[in-house]
């Protein structure tokens, strides 16, 4: 039998990142629960209380506990509200699908560490009219541990956009103090000069040269060393993602996790949530009472599907998906480039973002990656890339209006379709010929479009053209996909959302939603920050009314 | 899902021409002289089956292909250097979208065996470079994550 805990008096000594205090989003500051110098451990995620890790790959036996609060995922939303619910007071139990890779483990090569730290060993793909690689963190932190912790607030004309189309009324001034709160937290700020990097200096030299307004790249960052492996996991802890930060805040506070166990289903009694199955790795059952409520953080693309396996049905689940795709060009100069140093991605422009619907972007690639996209095959491209310190790659993500659906696969697993309309090819190919532009700005003496139908290695900038006019077929264009949004949205309407702007499910009371599925639209803007904003007023507001449930 | 010895040498052939050693002896070894089959066996065996059977199929398509592209009965893991370089650049090619995309899949997979290659690295970053030679110490903060390490 399931047996719910009862909640544990906050410990007034442990420290926090931030208490949520009475579900303002203002809060008290307190300390972030790093290491500091002469500690006996190194960094955040070796510091952990006691007991309070249960790892799913060695659980000899079925495990069985109960919380106030399950949260579901332990990446920028699922993180965030584990702390907060944790810091208010609950007992929260976290349930993560991957494995814990800490920093000291955060060494090696790219394919092993993609293996590690990303779902179907970094193989998952969206379909459609193309394959698109869907790059998904699975391990503590999620994606947030392979992304390059980028901070943008979500943007007003998004805002308004959601209120006036689909009734969600999300103000800035309500997402404000959470902005406040986590970009304390997690120490948001400008990339040093000392860190930018050939690629990122040359970029922004290059947007300045043709009128483009660009800016340094603002992330959460505690003493970037420069090592361009962001991709691949922060190896010094200065990024700060989930698995240096939040997560071990809310340990800290009392709560526990459950890596490499995923959630099968959430249990429900008379349409209200009460608990979570999960499977180890190891083969054992994990069962998960909540007394307050489950809180699901799986992704855009493993939420709707959990909810689905969960009985839900309606309001368009599955449906609405979107996502930001990603292309990139390769430039190759006389000068080093020297994509191994400087922060892996420190650099941007948002000056077509509204206009044109994409943001530009340099991003540095580890060797094996630019492999993959250097042209050609055999001698000619060993030999290209043997220039690996002369290459720069830049690219944008497209703010892309096909939607798609996600639905469970055969088999087991997870179904994406989603197929780029002539519309958003038409940006990308916008995209790629300002890239372009850019990168022979700069000085390049090549540039690698990687675009099928236009030839793979341009030498003069009247050849930007090419691409330009280049072809409006998917097929023809390297996308990747990152960011995820939809797929159950929220709305006041349960005939056309999953979620209610309370944040709870319409089908199912006490299940709540805050991960970037119940975003009604993508933004324009890389989204961690929105996502953690959102979710901390989420929880805010879930922890403020499970506490006066419990007073009344 | 596992491949056979035989797939494996088939791939061994076909990475092998993605990747040859570079012209003039840039980089001195090709992924024909890395573990393409310790590599191999351990990435399929953790992809999701519809990758794996991509990898599978890609690696058939290869092997097979000298029989449509140069009209020859034999298969790729038989052809001299310079006639299997023309073969996987003809798929590469191709204008079936399919097609392209497997021998991209063998390109990404063989990228990530080569491009790890201590001996490959020593080529792009020679000494007394290396990878992450020039990690800064940027001036330090209070809170830095790192700071008793750059102290």
């Amino acid at each position: 039998m399931l047996m719910p805990a009862t909640s544990p008096d906050p410990d007034p000594s442990s420290v926090s990142l931030v208490d949520p205090g009475d579900g303002d989003g203002a809060g008290d500051r307190r300390r972030l629960p790093v290491a500091s110098p002469g500690s006996p451990a190194s960094h955040a995620d070796e510091a952990l209380p006691e007991g309070a890790v249960v790892d799913g790959a060695a659980l000899a036996r079925p495990f069985e506990e109960g919380f106030d609060f399950v949260v579901i995922g332990s990446g920028a939303a699922g993180a965030v509200a584990a702390h907060t619910l944790a810091a208010a007071g609950h007992a929260v139990a976290i349930v993560e699908e991957g494995p814990w890779v800490k920093t000291a483990e955060l060494a090696g090569d790219t394919s092993a560490l993609f293996r590690r730290l990303t779902r179907d060993a970094g193989a998952q793909v969206m379909e459609g009219r193309s394959f698109v690689p869907l790059l998904q963190g699975r391990c503590v932190g999620g994606s947030t541990v392979i992304n390059s912790a980028i901070a943008w607030r979500t943007p007003d004309d998004v805002l308004d956009d959601w209120r006036a189309r689909f009734g969600v009324p999300l103000a800035p001034e309500d997402l404000a103090p959470h902005f406040d709160a986590i970009e304390a937290d997690l120490s948001a700020r400008e990339v040093d000069d000392d860190v930018l990097g050939e690629s990122n200096r040359a970029f922004l030299a290059s947007a300045a040269k043709l009128g483009i307004t660009a800016s340094k790249m603002r992330r959460y960052d505690r003493g970037c060393r420069g090592s361009g492996r962001c991709l691949t996991g922060c190896p010094t802890a200065a990024k700060q993602g989930m698995n240096v930060s939040y997560v071990p805040s809310a340990l800290a506070r009392g709560a526990r996790i459950v890596t490499s166990a995923r959630a099968v289903r959430v249990e429900t009694r008379g349409a209200r949530a009460v608990g979570v199955v999960a499977k180890a790795r190891s083969g054992a059952e994990v069962r998960l009472a909540a007394r307050h409520g489950v809180v699901v953080a799986a992704s855009a693309v493993q939420t709707p599907n959990l909810l689905r396996r969960s009985g839900l049905r309606k309001g368009g689940l599955g449906d609405h998906f979107q996502v930001h795709p990603g292309v990139a060009l390769a430039g190759r100069f006389d000068a080093p480039m020297d994509m191994d140093f400087g922060a892996t991605q420190g650099a941007e422009s948002v000056h077509f973002r509204a206009s044109r619907r994409f943001k530009l972007e340099t991003i540095a690639m580890p060797p094996e990656l630019v492999a993959a996209r250097t042209p050609g095959l055999g001698a000619a491209l060993v030999d290209r890339l043997a220039d690996y310190r002369r290459v720069a790659v830049w690219g944008a993500h497209i703010r892309a209006r096909a939607e798609g659906t996600v639905r469970p696969a055969w088999g087991g697993g997870d179904r994406v379709r989603l197929t780029l309309g002539e519309d958003d090819v038409r940006v990308a190919r916008d995209a790629c010929a300002t890239i372009a532009e850019l990168l022979f700005a700069a000085g390049a003496r090549e540039v690698w479009p990687g675009i099928h139908g236009v030839p793979p290695i341009l030498t003069s900038p009247d050849q930007v053209r090419l691409v330009r006019e280049g072809p409006v077929d998917p097929r023809a264009y390297s996308f990747i996909a990152t960011h995820l949004f939809g797929a159950a949205r929220m709305g006041p309407d349960p005939r056309t959302s999953v979620v209610g702007l309370d944040f709870a499910t319409h089908e199912v009371s006490a299940l709540y939603v805050v991960d970037s599925s119940v975003f009604p639209t993508n933004l324009g803007v890389n989204p961690q920050h929105s996502i953690m904003a959102v979710a901390r007023l989420a929880a805010s507001r879930i922890a403020a009314s499970a506490r006066g449930a419990r007073v009344a | 899902m596992t491949l056979t010895s035989m797939e494996l040498r088939w791939a061994r052939a076909a990475m092998g021409a993605i990747f040859p050693p570079g012209g003039g002896g840039t980089i001195p070894v090709g992924a024909g002289h890395l573990d393409v089959d310790g590599f191999l066996v351990a990435l399929v065996g953790e992809l999701p089956l519809r990758a794996g059977l991509g990898i599978r199929a890609a690696i058939w398509m290869c092997a097979l292909a000298p029989l449509w592209v140069l009209r020859r009965p034999k298969l790729l893991a038989d052809l001299d250097a310079e006639p299997r370089l023309r073969v996987v650049t003809a798929l590469f090619q191709s204008s079936s979208y399919v097609v392209r995309q497997l021998v991209l899949l063998l390109k990404v997979f063989g990228a990530l065996l080569f491009a790890s290659a201590p001996a490959v690295r020593a080529a792009m970053f020679p000494a007394p470079a290396s990878s992450g030679r020039r990690l800064a110490a940027p001036p330090r903060r209070p809170g830095d994550a790192h700071a008793r390490d750059v102290a």
